[in-house]
């Protein structure tokens, strides 16, 4: 039972975290499920796929008026992520849990890359433009091959290790095609949940969710969604980004650690 | 706003069955970790499936993981009535892809 507490804190806290900084919450649970919980990483990678739709759900459960996402934009660019999660988690049956590992430190490092990026971001943003800048109406998306290849990259990404791929996608849509940051991240909290719907069903077929697990994270992790949300009007996220930061390098080399083979956890 | 609807009438149901297949476990005390693999998706198409709290728990994790599939119907269905043939097209790709996840044989 207490095991079973322990998940639901562990989902509350990835959903929250999720919810306020606009991750699908993978990048939590991941780590803590392989590095707290002993559980093996494909276990792991399908809990956290169903936790992303719970951190989705609760987002759209909670979203606020004017924050809607590009639906149209979404879908295009879903063709080619959905696309590359479910070749992303059929990939992921036939690699070692140490690739995987490797693979997922890797993609965590990227995070606390971009979640810097952001932050820096946001600080010289403020600076110079005003909110409703970032979500002007009159833009047009370009670059779609690039987008698009990226996309379906971003998707592999997610199928592989279990993560939403908003980290990815944000800056795609941001950085390459010309969309106004606020209705990125809209667009993105809107695909993440559609990504890992195409992945999760392939780890379930393939035997990868349990359901003593997958229930009680799962259910925590929609409780700190829905919670998040609700919090995150009424709180600056810098100082929580910077600590994300820190948390993200530690996990980062801790899973490092274990794609090498070192078992640093008790 | 549907989509809000949408999203907390599925997630709602998807978490009533999985808190009552989760008591019938622990009551029953089969509560411990990790347990058995979800059942495969055709076997909770029986009725008695529904029965056992198993049963339960794997019903609402299949709903809530095919929440973001009707969220795509829901889009679909919008882009039909407005006629916009283009955008109805690419709904009905990603929903095609979405389907094509579920057709994988289990280990």
């Amino acid at each position: 039972m207490f095991t079973t507490l322990a998940l639901l804190a562990t989902g509350a806290i990835a959903g929250t975290l999720g919810a306020l900084l606009g991750l699908g919450g993978g990048i939590f649970l991941v780590p803590a499920l392989t590095l707290v919980f002993h559980l093996p990483i494909r276990i792991a990678i399908g809990t956290s796929l169903v936790g992303v739709i719970a951190t989705s759900a609760g987002v759209a459960v909670t979203a606020t008026k004017g924050h809607n996402a590009n639906v149209s934009l979404a879908l295009r660019l879903e063709l080619a992520t959905t696309a590359g999660a479910v070749m992303g988690s059929l990939l992921a049956g036939h690699l070692s849990a140490r690739i995987l590992s490797l693979l997922f430190a890797a993609v965590v490092f990227f995070t606390a890359g971009y979640t810097w990026r952001k932050t820096r971001h946001r600080r010289i943003a403020q600076g110079r433009t005003s909110g409703e800048s970032l979500l002007q109406g009159d833009y047009e998306a370009h670059h779609w091959p690039a987008g698009l290849g990226l996309a379906g990259i971003a998707g592999t990404l997610s199928g592989l290790v279990g993560v939403g791929g908003g980290f990815i996608k944000v800056p795609i849509m941001y950085a390459l095609m010309g969309v106004p940051l606020g209705i990125a991240t809209a667009t993105s909290n809107f695909m993440v949940g559609i990504t890992a719907g195409a992945s999760v069903f392939v780890y379930y077929a393939r035997g990868d969710v349990y359901p003593l697990v997958t229930v009680p994270t799962v259910m925590g992790v929609f409780i700190g969604a829905v919670g998040g949300g609700r919090l995150a009007p009424r709180l600056r996220v810098a100082w929580l980004e910077q600590s994300l930061i820190l948390l993200l390098l530690a996990m980062g080399v801790q899973m490092l650690l274990e794609g090498v083979g070192i078992h640093v956890m008790p | 706003m549907v989509t809000r609807w949408l999203s907390l009438s599925v997630t709602s149901v998807a978490l009533a069955l999985m808190m009552k297949g989760f008591l019938d476990v622990a009551v029953g005390g089969r509560l411990t970790l990790p347990g058995p693999p979800a059942m495969p998706i055709g076997g909770l198409l029986h009725p008695e499936a529904l029965q056992s709290g198993e049963g339960l728990l794997c019903m609402g994790i299949v709903i809530l993981a095919a929440l973001p599939a009707f969220r795509v119907v829901l889009a679909l269905v919008t882009y039909l009535r407005t006629r916009a043939w283009v955008d109805a097209l690419i709904a009905l790709g990603v929903l095609a892809v979405l389907l094509l996840g579920t057709y994988v044989p289990r280990r």
